[in-house]
């Protein structure tokens, strides 16, 4: 047994857990920290926790987009894109941070409800993809919209 | 030999002692009140600073302050333009409707219960404070008391389904002005200790910011009711 391989991963596996939110006690409705679902009781939206997709190159042509949409719509079971007021709406205007990717990054979301969120912008339903793709950056809780391919990296979380 | 054998076992033994302590903080049963959990009350128990003062707004009574000022979050479900039909199942979406009154140039979204004072659009607030004062000082409709929106309040108006600006036509509509720039809200941003440092929102040219900027004049579109 390679103890010097094994403490220091544990160690550092309990340690960097301390994520933190401040959504009200009823936001959500009961869930445990398994939970693959979590629903919103005063928007009633449904969400997935954890993003079905990260580190995905823009979606701004068509193709991209519909590839991105059919993350959420390949789950079947009602699961859809959220659109850009439902992302908005989990958005947590006191962010907690994170260590990731060897820094401390500011992340925006009740990190209770959502522990696996990437600093990264999230996709929101797009009417014309090639002309614009919307998007909720939770690393800085900010909304937009962006036309054409950028070097932005972008995330999916499903809702129903 | 006898050192070499007794290796394993410690191991183990120091292994599930961490895991076990650890794994309080690993599955989030730190967070966890030491009560049952009736409907709502597990999930984010904390809705307050945690005491690490990193990451919790300063305590010295500016508007970022969680504990006086805390952050509003949504109320009702969030109405989706009608327009939007990216191939979704209809059950799924909560579709938005207004109801318009044209005498008073109020806008009544019926699904937050939210009611807007369009004709009262006030194109030059100079701070957050003077969007507040304006919007109490508000007649239309009186007994009604306005406000300035918070962040998610006005941010369930982003229509991105519309082709000339990010917002139904029927709003402006409501109260015959042009609805432009970045709008106050009464949010805070809490990234900063600065108190001029806001959430705006703006619809212009079909793309909308939520940022906090700095103070600078703006507009503001008073709201009331919601819930």
């Amino acid at each position: 047994m390679r103890l010097t391989r094994t403490l220091p991963v544990v160690l550092v596996l309990t340690l960097a857990v301390g994520a933190r939110g401040d959504a009200p006690p009823d936001q959500y409705f009961t869930f445990s920290p398994a939970s693959l679902i979590i629903i919103d009781a005063h928007t009633t939206l449904i969400w997935l926790r954890a993003p079905v997709k990260k580190d995905m190159a823009s979606p701004n042509s068509a193709i991209a987009y519909v590839g991105a949409l059919q993350l959420c719509t390949n789950l079947n079971a009602g699961w859809r894109l959220p659109s850009i007021r439902e992302l908005l709406s989990i958005v947590d205007e006191q962010p907690h941070s994170e260590h990731v990717g060897g820094k401390d990054v500011s992340i925006f979301i009740d990190a209770n409800a959502f522990p696996a969120t990437t600093p990264q912008r999230f996709l929101a339903a797009s009417p014309d993809p090639a002309n614009g793709v919307w998007w909720v950056d939770f690393s800085s809780g900010a909304a937009g919209v962006t036309v054409s391919n950028d070097q932005a990296l972008y995330s999916v979380r499903c809702v129903k | 030999m006898r050192s070499r054998r007794w290796r394993f076992p410690i191991a183990v033994a120091a292994v599930v002692v961490v895991m076990t302590l650890g794994c309080e903080l690993v599955v989030g049963l730190d967070k966890f009140d030491k009560v049952d959990c009736g409907v709502g009350q597990c999930g984010a128990i904390e809705a307050g600073p945690d005491g690490d003062s990193a990451t919790d707004a300063p305590p010295d009574g500016n508007l970022g302050d969680v504990l006086s000022n805390p952050a509003k979050w949504a109320q009702w479900p969030i109405p989706n333009p009608t327009r939007w039909d990216a191939g979704v199942p209809d059950a799924s979406i909560q579709p938005a409707f207004y109801t318009s009154d044209f005498t008073n140039g109020v806008i009544k979204d019926e699904v937050t219960k939210l009611v807007w004072a369009v004709k009262d659009y006030h194109a030059m607030a100079s701070s957050e404070l003077d969007a507040e004062t304006y919007c109490k000082g508000l007649k239309t409709l009186s007994p009604i008391v306005w406000r300035v929106p918070s962040r998610i309040e006005l941010a369930t108006l982003i229509d991105f389904t519309a082709k000339t600006k990010a917002l139904d036509p029927a709003i402006e509509a409501a109260g015959g002005v042009t609805i432009t720039g970045n709008h106050w809200t009464s949010s805070p941003s809490r990234t900063t200790s600065n108190v001029d440092y806001y959430w705006r929102v703006s619809f212009n040219f079909g793309e909308s910011m939520v940022t906090s900027t700095t103070t600078g004049s703006g507009p503001v579109l008073c709201v009331s009711g919601g819930g």
